[in-house]
This record gives structure tokens, sequence and C-alpha cells, in this order.
């Protein structure tokens, strides 16, 4: 017995998924759906034709060409579409007054234009829908097929017809019938009383019913009858005759006793419905060849039926009861013990009849029990191409769902399509934060990793690629990429060797970062997915580095962080070193002015709205308010934003406009004249105030209002004709605030919140300023500062003053410094982010200064380098590891380290659920020799397959 | 007493079957529009468009700086009938006619004028099973008879139940049609049914009519003799409608209400041109995301390419003026000649009087109007409306007008 779920080490040995997608030139869609046929027991190639099965080929054997292929490879696993027995979820139940309405049809209730997406992807393609329950003959039962086109929606409009002996059919509705007009002579009547109003009473009528039925056919024969000419008797004799089953829903083994006693001896199809004691009389129902429909499975915090002394009507079969039908040869079908819940059928059906017995009793008999079984339910060329695929043996596992569902031959339900879950499945998943796993899965979806480990369970139509080793996306921690140099910016060309020169406090790298720059894509295909794009050095503030994706996706979609860190270049500074440091201590001083100043604000702030939280709670809704600046396209046709019309004064040629900001921010009421011509409202809100442009005969007419006042007057800009009209219109109504207008009528309340709306006592917001924010960043601990340094005892001076005084996140970019400072170095808890790996000649010994650096716990970030190529960043750590360094502390080198150090190791950095999806997959170990990456992945996407 | 007096006046300028509208920006609302053109309307029918039209003898209305269009069709309502309740509760009475229930004298045929609908479809309501016959009246004339234009467009049904229980509806609706059929496959083996006997403005005795005249009008129906006028709710009705469309062989014209929008790509496909009822904008919930979506409905129908026409409303304020939802149309993005054609031309076409109302060409009946500025500029009159050649009615001397702005304008 397999394990039930599907673990790394099988899958590894299972080929890669291979999807091959096709299309005959002609149109015509020929499909070919390979795997393990569960029903058949081996594997084949079914090939589809206009809806049908056209026939079963071995596996191997050639698909006619052009043909769409669907092939999950060796995981493939084809079942039947799957038939759910019994519905009441889908069509609305009628109800009719008569306690027999044989003419009903299910599915004229049923609306096939409804979208019913999870009943597509549960893999049921066949659907019986019930005509109701509270009535002793509801109707005929009906089957439609799931997902196809509405014309072709019915398999089958009278698949059988209904009788209800369960007490819920015992109380049908009086008959009124009032006379027209009730007077003297007409006097009213007392309402007839219907059949059946007991257990007793239902079977009589049965009877009876039948008995009629019985008569016509002698008098008229069966041609006629058929007709729903006679509405209480339409179709009845079709069951007498057998050519549709006669579906009977009852609970207890008494009425399904007397049912099949009724039958005995006629041509009469049974089909017990519901059947919670039916296991007590399966000797009898196999006898009477009867079939039972039977809620079955265990529902989840659900109630089992007790087996004695006596069931509920309304029980539950218990999951012994399916086997012990089918023991005695009673053909079964399973419907889920909770109404509806078609996505679990399989799942309740398989836990009922473990394997071959389960997947039959929701296909083949099921089919064969609503009446469809010479139309769905096999797989067999010839028949409805109704197939559900999976990607993994669903006897064995649970949480198996189709992958794709086919029905009469259209895909309705794909999971191989658009954006999908991928899984890798690797021999060695280098953790980094972790453990290495062997034989680990890393399971991604949405751009994000969600899973890592042995036991990992893969979702449902995940894509799976395998692969030797996973290692975390390379981060390197300074290098410049991306970047038309400042010069360059604009269309002067590409100059890839132009360099990012020092910039003031107040640049950011991300915005001159070009995505689609000609050096970012051969960075990510070396296994870069991070870079923080660094200025050079060469003065003593060099600027502010930005923490940048090589995604290649624009926008901020590549920016992970924009102030990333700050650089300052001692190495090459001249001047005393009293000088240097009063320098440095006066810049961050007045940093940490800066930032004080916002820790107060914000102290001050979070105070005030303790204290004030209404007006606190306005406060943020004005800020949301203040954002609409650029509004969301909100219809195509108009543009941006417009009012509905709500009424219209021809005399005056008036329209009245009621104006609602999508999100329900603000709303009012607005006059504008000659409004049929206008078909255009651009609005914009800035702070508290709103400006609407409305377009009139081409030409713009703008007004602008206060959204906090009352009443407002509008003032035309611009167009002379419009002079004046401003001051004979008004906003009819008030724009107010939504929680204003609930208050509407309290006006003395509503200037009380004016009040307070104005936030009075609100602290005062400080002044941002672009070139300080990055020593808010740093001081608050956001960011680190790299540091260059040369001279030992500047370099002592300067990291204590960074280190003791400002409490900075310190690292050292010079490997010059590290033979001598290490110890010093390792005692301020600074890092070390050398170029590569630099290998020092020190009066003729080789010094390793990574290996010198992690043996005193530096954490080393390996960087690029401003003059250098990030490509070779995996090299530089596979040298480091023949310089000495153990290789797992080389690969936290350019990974976890890195991570840690540029403050983002809560997004990259490591192979853990909730990062994101960058990795790198190596054809070998990792840093052996002759090891290559093979793919990497940012976000989610591998590099070069095609966003779709 | 006003209505009186404006039929003494609009009399008094009518009774000439012969117009000529000059110098005048002609909608034909078939091809091209004339900047400046005539339109020569001769014996009630409409002689001659063009850009210079000259004829003796026949009274000419200046058209100078006014726009000529044809009277707007209205397919689809049931405002003109008498009364408070448009609905029979008993769900089957094909033997009902709203013959016996329009009102000349009802303000809604005065509006009509005003607004321009010089065709309108009456229908009984929208909430019985097998509801009547229709008519195709124009807003004009002292008697139901002097009014009409078509006397029986179609026959009413619903396929969308009254209550919720739509299979026990269609069962009921099938069981029905079914009986006809049987009646009528009756008759005809007895060779009782003529082909000139009519339903028309019968007593509503129903004992002394006897079952026969009772279902003629069903008969008619199921010949093929008569379209039927199907009520449609939600996307499936629309496919309920054609399958018993196509069980029974009848001929119909579908009222599809908002709901049905999810059945357009279907109706483009089948290449079934349908009616739309006045409502333009639903809001849904989304059931899986919780979201609330807005669905433009004429925008769906027009981007799936079905044909429709658009009805008007009286319930609300702009919706009852045809050059209103027009004007919506377009801002749907709908283009102006399709939006105006969806007023005019196709609700003609649908109602069965596509050869003679919907549009401005020769050999059409001469119904017209004469508006003061562009219909869908908002700002425009019905300056003239004009009948078979007739001008019926005339803004600066409708009195009604005269009494709410004293004087007129």
């Amino acid at each position: 017995m397999r394990d039930g779920r599907l673990v790394a080490g099988r899958a590894l040995i299972a080929a890669t998924l291979v999807l091959f997608l096709s299309v005959r030139a002609d149109g015509q869609g020929t499909l070919a759906v390979r795997g393990h046929v569960l029903t058949l027991g081996k594997p084949a190639t079914i090939v589809i034709e206009d809806g049908k099965i056209a026939r079963l080929l071995a596996p191997g054997a050639a698909v006619p060409s052009g043909a769409k292929v669907i092939d999950l490879g060796s995981d493939g696993w084809v079942l039947p579409g799957l038939v759910l027995a019994d519905s009441s979820e889908y069509a609305p139940a009628p109800a009719d007054a008569s306690a027999v309405n044989p003419a009903v049809r299910a599915v004229d209730g049923y609306d096939p234009f409804v979208p019913r997406p999870l009943l597509k992807a549960s893999g049921v393609t066949s659907l019986y829908l019930s005509p109701g329950r509270n009535r002793l003959m509801p109707g005929c039962g009906s089957v439609v097929r799931v997902g196809v086109d509405p014309l072709d929606v019915v398999l089958e409009q009278r698949a059988a017809l209904h009788v209800i002996v369960t007490p819920e059919a015992y109380n049908p509705p009086n008959l009124f019938k009032p006379a027209i007009p009730p007077g003297p002579d007409n006097p009213h009547t007392s309402p007839e009383q219907q059949f059946p109003r007991s257990r007793a009473g239902a079977f009589a009528a049965l009877r009876q019913i039948l008995a009629e039925g019985r008569a016509l056919k002698a008098k008229t024969g069966s041609e006629e009858s058929a007709l729903p000419g006679n509405p209480r008797l339409a179709g009845v004799v079709e069951v007498l005759d057998g050519k549709r089953p006669l579906r009977v829903r009852a609970e207890r083994a008494a009425d399904i006793r007397a049912l099949i006693e009724i039958v005995s001896g006629t041509e009469i199809k049974l089909v017990i419905e519901g059947g919670t004691e039916a296991w007590r009389v399966a000797d009898e129902l196999a006898k009477a060849k009867a079939g039972v429909i039977l809620r079955a499975g265990t529902p989840p915090s659900g109630r089992l039926a007790q087996p004695e002394p006596f069931e509920s009507d309304r029980g539950r079969g218990h999951p012994a009861a399916a086997r012990r039908l089918t023991a005695a040869g009673v053909r079964v079908a399973l419907v889920p013990a909770r109404d509806g819940g078609a996505e679990d059928l399989l799942w309740y059906a398989l836990d009922a009849l473990p394997g071959a017995a389960g997947i039959d009793a929701v296909t083949a008999t099921a089919a064969d029990l609503v009446g469809v079984g010479s139309q769905a339910g096999r797989i067999a060329a010839g028949r409805s191409a109704d197939l559900c695929v999976f990607d993994r043996d669903p006897t064995t596992h649970p949480e198996a769902r189709p992958v794709v569902v086919i029905s009469r031959g259209q895909v309705i339900h794909d999971l191989t399509e658009g954006d999908r879950p991928i899984a890798v499945l690797a021999k060695r998943v280098h953790t980094v934060s972790g453990d290495v796993i062997e034989d680990g899965v890393v399971v991604i979806d949405d751009g994000k990793i969600v899973a890592v480990g042995k036991d990992v369970v893969i979702p449902n139509g995940a894509r799976r690629i395998v692969t030797e080793t996973v290692i975390p996306g390379l981060i390197d921690a300074g290098g410049q990429v991306g970047i038309r140099s400042l010069r360059d910016a604009g269309d002067a060309g590409i100059q890839p060797g132009v360099a990012l020169p020092p910039q003031g406090m107040d640049k950011r790298p991300s915005d001159l970062f070009d995505p689609t720059f000609p050096n970012v894509r051969p960075l990510a295909e070396s296994g870069v997915t991070t870079i923080a794009v660094t200025p050079s050095g060469g003065q003593t503030t060099c600027g502010v580095l930005s923490v940048m994706k090589t995604s290649g996706r624009a926008g901020d979609a590549s920016v992970v962080r924009a102030i990333g860190g700050l650089l300052l270049d001692y190495s090459r500074a001249k001047g005393a070193p009293g000088t240097l440091l009063s320098g440095l201590k006066k810049q961050l001083t007045s940093g940490k002015k800066y930032k004080d100043s916002w820790d107060k604000y914000e102290k001050d702030l979070a105070k005030w709205k303790k204290e004030n939280p209404d007006a606190a709670r306005k406060t943020s809704r004005e800020r949301k308010v203040g954002k609409v600046s650029s509004p969301t396209v909100y219809d195509p046709l108009t543009g941006t934003w417009e009012g509905t019309i709500v009424g219209f004064d021809i005399e005056s040629k008036k329209a009245t406009l009621s104006v609602s900001l999508k999100e329900d921010k603000a709303k009012g009421t607005i006059t504008v004249e000659d409004v049929f011509d206008a078909q255009a409202f651009d609005v914009t809100f800035k702070d508290d105030a709103f400006k609407i442009e409305v377009v009139v005969d081409g030409q713009k007419h703008r007004f602008t209002s206060n959204l906090a006042d009352e009443q407002v007057s509008v003032s035309w800009e611009k167009d002379d004709a419009w002079q004046g009209f401003g001051s004979l219109r008004r906003i009819s109504g008030v724009p107010v605030h939504e929680e204003l207008a609930k208050d509407a009528g309290d006006k003395d309340k509503t200037a009380k919140k004016n009040d307070k709306e104005t936030g009075k006592g609100r602290p005062k917001q400080p002044k941002k300023v672009a070139a300080q924010e990055p020593y808010r960043a740093l001081l608050e601990a956001e960011i680190p500062v790299f540091v260059g340094l040369a001279d030992e005892r500047v370099a002592k001076a300067i990291v204590k003053l960074l280190r003791d005084d400002f409490e900075l996140t310190t690292v050292v970019i010079s490997p010059g410094v590290i033979p001598k400072l290490s110890d010093f170095l390792a005692e301020q808890g600074c890092g070390y982010a050398p170029p590569g790996n630099p290998v020092l000649q020190i009066k003729g010994k080789r010094v390793v200064t990574t290996l010198e650096a992690v043996r005193k716990q530096i954490p080393v970030a390996m960087r690029s380098g401003w003059n250098g190529d990030g490509r070779t960043l995996y090299a530089a750590a596979a040298y480091a590891v023949r310089c000495g360094v153990r290789s797992g502390d080389a690969l936290k080198m350019v990974t976890r380290w890195s991570a840690l150090i540029l403050n983002v190791a809560d997004r990259v950095g490591a192979i853990e659920a909730g990062l994101d999806a960058d990795l790198v997959l190596l054809s070998g170990p990792v840093f052996q020799p002759g090891t290559r990456v093979n793919q990497v992945m940012i976000d989610g996407r591998f590099v070069g397959e095609e966003i779709r | 007493m006003i209505r009186v007096l404006a039929l003494i006046l609009v009399t008094s300028i009518a009774g000439a079957q012969d117009l000529l509208v000059k110098n005048a920006r002609v909608i034909t609302c078939a091809g091209s529009d004339l900047k400046i053109g005539c339109v020569l309307i001769k014996g009630g029918k409409i002689a001659e468009v063009g850009e210079k039209v000259e004829a003796a003898g026949v009274p000419v209305i200046d058209g100078r700086g006014k726009v000529v269009m044809p009277g707007f069709v209205l397919p689809h309502t049931s405002a003109g009938l008498d009364g408070r309740n448009q609905n029979e509760m008993v769900p089957v009475t094909p033997y009902v006619s709203v013959l016996d229930a329009i009102d000349p004298s009802l303000p809604f045929f005065e509006d009509c004028l005003r607004d321009g609908n010089l065709s309108i479809c009456v229908m009984p309501g929208n909430r019985t099973m097998i509801a009547g016959m229709g008519r195709v009246v124009r807003p004009w004339g002292a008697t139901v008879e002097s009014m009409t234009v078509a006397a029986e467009p179609g026959l009413k049904i619903s396929v969308a139940p009254t209550s919720g229980n739509r299979a026990a509806w269609i069962a009921k609706l099938r069981a029905e049609l079914e009986k006809g059929r049987r009646a009528l496959e009756k008759q005809e083996l007895e060779g009782k049914v003529g082909d000139n006997e009519r339903t028309g403005n019968i007593a509503l005795d129903l004992e002394a009519m006897g079952a026969k005249k009772r279902q003629l009008a069903l008969f008619r129906l199921l010949k093929g003799d008569l379209r039927a006028h199907v009520v449609c709710q939600t996307a499936g009705d629309v496919l309920q409608a054609q399958k018993l469309a196509a069980e029974f062989k009848l001929k119909t014209l579908l009222v599809c209400g908002p709901n049905t929008w999810r059945a357009a790509k279907h109706l483009a496909k089948e290449k079934i041109p349908v009616v739309l009822s006045s409502t333009m904008v639903i809001r849904e919930t989304d059931t899986e995301t919780g979201e609330e979506i807005e669905r433009i409905i004429p925008k769906i129908f027009h981007d799936a390419g079905v044909k429709f026409a658009i009805t008007t409303s009286t319930g609300n304020l702009g919706g009852r003026y045809a050059w209103y939802q027009a004007a919506c149309l377009v801002r749907y993005g709908m283009s102006r000649e399709d939006a105006l054609a969806a007023v005019t031309r196709i609700p003609a076409e649908l109602i069965g009087i596509g050869a003679r109302k919907g549009s401005i060409e020769p050999g059409k009946d001469g119904d017209v109007l004469i508006l003061t500025d562009d219909p869908l500029s908002g700002r425009a009159w019905v300056e003239q409306a004009v009948i078979g050649g007739e001008v019926v009615y005339e803004r600066s001397r409708a009195p009604r007008l005269a009494e709410v702005f004293g004087g007129g304008k």
C-alpha cells in the first residue's frame, strides 16, 4: 500500500510533467488524453473526436497529427466524468400545489447560463436534478451535462419519475378553489384535502396512481398515454413499461419492503433514493434487481445513523451500508452525505467503498441508476467523452482533485492553464536558514514559497520540476546593474560601462534602475536574483543603496527596498582623522535630530488618536480621499469617474447627478446644466477639496468644491459664457462623509462633529526631507551602513562612532582592514562585505579575508563591487570554498547573510515558507566543480519563461 | 377640458395627407443622413427624400435649424391600458386582448405625442402565463380602431414564473400548449378551423364563447399565424423560450429583462434579436468573491453582437424618453446610428411593422418628428409630430405645455 501522500522520493522517480499543446490547422480539435485509466486498470491513450471517444489506443501509440494532447506523464490518472446521482442545489426544487405532478421536469428550473466553476472543477460531468422532496410525486428528475453549450445541456429530461414516501411528503397544501365571485348562490367551499398525510396514505396513493396508469395503458396503449395530455398520469405508463425508472425516496426497511412488494411481478424498475436502512433488506433488493442511491460516507462533524433500535427517516447511511449492499449484489450509486458537496463526491464514495467499487458507484452504476448508463459513466469507444484527469492516483491520494475535466469533448476545467503552483523536486534543498533537505520538495504559489520539506503535499495541477540541487536565489550585496548612469538617464543611449558615481542622499538608485536594461537579464540567468544597487565609492558620503530584484519586472515589482543602505567611503579620504570624525558626527547628529522629530510626532499622534478616536478615524479617511489623485478607471467608456443621472428637468435643462466615489468615501449630489453633452466627469481629489471637470460641447468646464462644507457654491473656471453660472447654481444636497450621513438629521451633532473633524489639537507632521530619510532608516536600524576603511586608526575611530554612539548596523567593505582588525570588528559586531572573495598576500602569506572573517564569526555578504560583474558571484563563492571556507558558509555569504545584513531576510535569502520564490536550480551538488546553474526562478517565475 | 381643447386645436391643423419639410437636418435611420434636406410626404407616405425637393401645392414646413427623424417605436409596453391591473391572475387567458383595454383618452398617449413615440406596441402585463393579444397603435385617434397600426402583432407569453417555481410553471405552460395542439389537431381533423376567424373585440362571456373560440388565439399561435412575445427574466428563461418555440414551432419575439445578460453570447450565436427592457444597469454580487459587480446590460448585448431594440419605462424620469434611452446607449459605447436604430428601425422590424415604420425612406409611412435639436443632445423638443403626413402635434399649440409654462415656449 502506498503512503497516502505524495512524497518527494516517489515523485522524483516520476518523469517531469509534460504538456504538449497544439491545435490542428483546420481548427477541428481532436483531443488525446494519456494516462492510467482506472476503470480499465491499464494505461491508454483516449482519442476524442466530435465530443465522443473515437478510440482507445495503446499508451505508446501515435496520436492523430495535430491533436491536442493532455498528458500528465506517468502520474496521470484518468476516470470517467463523475455522475452526481442526486442534487437539489443547482435547480430550485419546484413545489406545486398538487401532491401529484408527474408532468414537472426538474430541468425546467435549471439555468445552464449560470457559471458554476466549483461544479466544473469537481469532475462531475453528469448531474441529476431532483424535482423536489415534499410532494408524493414531485415530478421527473432530469440529468444534465455540466459545462457544455446551453443547447446541449440536457442529457435526459425525464430520467426518472419521483415518488417520495418519507414524511417530508406527508403535508401537501390544501387545494383552495374559491368561488368567483362568492355570494349566497355560490358560497365558499372548504378547501380540498389532498393525499397523503400519513405513511399509509402515501402507499395507498402510490398504488392508486399505478393502478390508474395500468387502466389507462389498457385503454389507450402506451403511445398515447405517454404524452403529457393527462397531467396526472403523464409518464406513469412509461414507468409501468420499464422505460424509465421509478425512483422512490425511502429510508426505512419496512418502506423499502413495501415498495419491493408493489413492483414485484411488474416491469417497473425500482430505484431507492436515500436508503438509510436499505442494507437490512439487501437480499430482497438484489432479488428485485432494484438499485440504491445511497447517501454515504462520513460527513465531517456529522452524526452517524444508529443501527439500533430504529433509524430516523432523514438518517444518513452508515459507511458500512454501502459495503453490505454491494456484497449482496445490489447496484449502489453513492451521493455525498452532505447535500450538494459535488466537489467531495469522490472522497465520500471512496470512503464508503474503497478502490474500484467506489469509483464505479459514482460513474458507471450511478449513470445506470439515473437512466443515462448508455450515455455517461464509462470510458469506451463511441461514448460521450466525459473524463476527469488527475495528476495522482485518486484512490490512494485523498487530496487528489481533477486537474483537467472534459465534458462532451470540451475541456471545462484545466488547472494546467495560467499561473499554477510549481513543485520543485530536488535531491538536495539547501534551505540555508535550516538544514539541507535530501529528496525535498519546494512548493511555490503566487510568487512565494508556500511549503518546503520532505513530506509535502504537492498541490493538484502543480507543475513539477525535477532537479538535482536547489539553493536560494543569490544576493549581490553591492553592485551596479540596470543603470543607464546619471548623465545618460535620458535618451542618450545605452552605455553599460558607465558607473553610477557617488550621489546626494536624496537620490535613490531604484529611480534610476531600468529592469529591462540589457545587463540585468544575464545577471538573473547567472543566479543573482537580488542586488543592492550601489553608487561607486570614492567620497566620504557616496549615497544610498537600493535593493532590487533582477526579475525584469517594471515599476515597484522590482524594488525590495528603495532605501536599502548607505555607503560611506573613508578608504581614500584625506584630512585629519579628527576632522573626518567630527564631519561624520555632525552628519549623523543632524540625522538623529530629524529622526527624533518624527519619533516625537508619531508618539504625539498616537496619544492624540487615543484621546480623539472619532476624529482620528475621520482623519484617516481624509488621507485616503487625498490619495485619489489618479482615479482608477471606473468606466472604460467615460474615462475616469462618473455620476449617475438621477433626475432630469426638461424645462430648465438641468440634470441632477448623484456622485459617489466608488469606494464610498464621499457622496453628494451635484446639479449641472446641459449634462447630456457632457459625457465625462473628471474628478480629482486633493486634500479636502474635489474638482470636477465636465466636457461640454468639446470645451472643458471645471468647478471645485470643498468636501467639508455643507452647502457649496460652484465656481466655474475659464470660459466667459459660463461666468455667473456659478452664482446661480449650487451643489444641491450635501457632500458628506459617510459617517456624517448617518447623523444627517441632527444638525447640532453634525456641527460638533465638524468641529472635531477639523482636527483640533492634532500634532503637526514634520516636513519630509528626502536627504534625511536615509539617516532616519539608518538610525532606526532598518538599513545598514557600508563603510570603506583603510587607515587602521581612523577605521577604529569611525567604527566606534558608528557602533557605540549611534548603534548603526555597520558593514566594512574593505578587505585590507580584515587581517588586522578582524578581532576588533567581531567585537564591535560588524559585518564584512567584500568584493568577491579577496585573497591578500601579506608577507608572502595568503590571507583569505572571508575565511578570516567567518572564523571570527563576522557575517560576510559578498558583493560584485562597483566595477565588478555580478555574474561571477557564484564563482566567487565557489572559490571561497576552494580557499577553505565551508560550503555552507560560502552559500550563506551570497544568500542568507547578505539578506540579514541588508535587513531583507523576511523576503529573500533562504528557502522558507513565506519568502519570495527566488530559487537557483543547479545541475549538481552546490560548489562541486562542474556544477552549473540550470534554471533561475525569481518571484515564482523562471527567468526566460514568458510572463503569462 | 384641456384634453378637449387639445383635440380641437390639433384637429384644426391636421387633415392634410401631403407635406413637405424643407431645409432641415434629416436623420433617416436608414443609411446616410442629410445635413440639409427635404422630406416629401404624399398621400400619407414618404414620397421623396433629398437635398432639394420641390412640390407644388403641398403645405410646406420650413425646418431651418430643425432636425427631422422617424417617429420612435416602442416595441413593448403595458402603458396605455386602462385600469390598475394589467395582468390577469388566471394563468392562461389567450382570449384576452388589449383591444378592450386601450383607452385613447389616457394621458399616456398625449405624452407619447409630446415625447415622439409614434408607434406603440401595447401588450398585456408580464405576470400572466399566456396573457393575451397585443396591438400596435399610434397615439392619435379617438377610437382604438382609428389608432390601430397593426391589429394583432402577437400573443403575450411569460416563461418567467410569478412565483419562484420555474419547473412547475414551465410544466404548466407546456401542458397548456400541448393541450392546445391536441385540440387544434382534433379541430383540423374535423375541418372546423377557418383561417378567416379572428379573435377580436370579444365579449368576455367565456361560457358563450365556447372552448373553441377561447382557444382561437392559441390555435393561431400554434399554426404560426401569430407571434409570441415571450417575457424572459433569466438567461435560463431565454433557453426555455427557445426550446418551447422549437418544440411547438412557435414564432417568438423575446422580451428580455436585465438578468438575461448571461445568454447574450448564446443569442448572438443563434442570431436571435430581442427587445431589452428599460433597465440598463444592474448590480450583482459575485457568489465566489462577494464583490459587487456592475453590469451594463445593453453594452453586454451590444458587445456580444445581439441585435436589439430597447424599451422605455414610465417609471423613471429619464427612461420614459426614447431619446434618453438612445443617448444612454451611446454613453455605453454604441454608435449613434445603432443607438437610434434601437428605438426606431429595429423595434419596428421586430414587431412586424418594419415595412411601414422606423425610418425615413420613400414608400414608408409619413411618420416623422420635427425636433428643435439633435435627439441625443438632451435639449431637443418635439416641435411637430407628423403621422401619415398629418401634423398631429405642435408644441407651440400644445395646451398642456402652455398651461405649465404660461404661454408656452
